[in-house]
């Protein structure tokens, strides 16, 4: 009767003190598992999309080299000046003046996925240009459908030469961008 | 003499189910125990590993993962993706100088000139200093002026009739978001 006893308080120990405690254990890794096991789920799946993009990426060499002149990873000024003079050059306009002015860095657009988007680098070019309203208007259709993206910010248009003369002085100032590294 | 009509194993029956019932109780919380120790056994020494090689394997299977995809490749993929999504934004937002140019020479009235344009695509505001041939003519573009649809106001800031005649004039317009923007029609 007395071993008995001893045994069920034992019992009781046991289950209370170990059993219990290892149990709670168990539980606790096997919540673990699952939620690993998701984890390793997702990332596979994350993985393969991830591979099949690569794939399909490597197959648009092309897009993937529009894209680096329409908005490069580096500010490449010269590029853009160049762009710039080029465009001046073949619409018989005088470029007389040039400057550039590196704005802050913009967040990048709302929505992107896990913020892999990086934040925008601006160059601001300020440039004056001597010339007709028609090679000027060649120039501005021209601009706005080059590769690397220009966007008008301000313009002043003031007349140059004689009164009937169509010589047009303009003051410009036009945004290109990078991207942040 | 009737308390001795009972015989001794009747006497002592009770006795014997006594020490039947204590055995069986003994018996029962052996069982208990062995099963509780087996539990604990088996849970701390069996269970509890093989759950936790599962999570090394788990952990080793993610950063097996990883590992799959470079870091090249990884890094290529997230530049690709930002600049899709970087120009994606600066593509909606294009403001396009031939539409401004294109805005005012449709809505010109042709005894009207204009000798200075100042326009800023951040408040949309676009100045307009010029020489109309009289009043009669500069309410005419003022006319045209509330008739384009692409201009949210505008008004006169100052006019004067000039030597020689004709009316010299300053106009500011006020121009609707879209109204030079790529997406515009």
């Amino acid at each position: 009767m007395l071993l008995a006893t001893a045994l069920a308080i034992l019992s009781l120990v046991l289950y209370s003190s170990f059993i219990s405690g290892e149990y709670d254990t168990i539980q606790r890794l096997r919540g673990e598992i699952v939620s690993r096991t998701q984890l390793v789920n997702d990332q596979e799946a994350a993985v393969k999309q991830v591979q099949q993009l690569i794939t399909e990426f490597q197959g648009v060499t092309k897009l993937q080299e529009t894209l680096n002149l329409s908005l490069p990873a580096r500010e490449n000024m010269p590029q853009a000046l160049g762009q710039l003079q080029g465009i001046a050059a073949a619409n018989n306009l005088t470029l007389q003046s040039m400057g550039v002015e590196i704005l802050p860095f913009r967040v990048p657009p709302t929505g992107a996925i896990g913020g892999l988007a990086k934040g925008l680098g601006t160059l601001r070019i300020n440039f004056r240009l001597l010339g007709t309203h028609e090679s000027f208007r060649a120039f501005a259709t021209t601009l706005e459908t080059n590769v690397r993206v220009f966007d008008l910010f301000r313009v002043d248009v003031t007349h140059g030469g004689q009164p009937n003369q169509d010589l047009y002085v303009y003051n410009l100032s036009v945004d290109t961008y990078y991207q942040q590294n | 003499m009737a308390q001795y009509t009972k015989g001794v194993t009747e006497q002592f029956g009770g006795e014997k189910t006594t020490v039947g019932w204590s055995w069986r109780l003994l018996v029962f919380t052996s069982v208990i125990f062995g099963i509780a120790l087996f539990s604990y056994v088996g849970m701390t020494f069996g269970y509890a590993p093989i759950l936790e090689r599962q999570i090394s394997d788990l952990d080793a299977r993610a950063r097996d993962l990883s590992q799959l995809v470079s870091a090249d490749d990884q890094k290529n993929l997230a530049k690709f993706y930002s600049q899709l999504v970087n120009l994606k934004a600066l593509l909606s937002n294009h403001v396009q100088g031939s539409k401004l140019v294109a805005l005012l020479e449709r809505n010109t009235n042709q005894n009207v000139f204009y000798t200075k344009v100042l326009f800023a695509s951040t408040d949309r505001q676009a100045e307009l200093e010029g020489t109309a041939r009289n009043y009669a003519e500069l309410v005419k573009q003022m006319e045209a002026y509330r008739q384009m649809k692409e201009v949210e106001r505008f008004f006169l800031v100052e006019s004067q009739v000039i030597e020689g005649g004709g009316v010299r004039f300053k106009v500011k317009l006020f121009l609707a978001p879209d109204a030079i923007k790529a997406k515009a029609s």
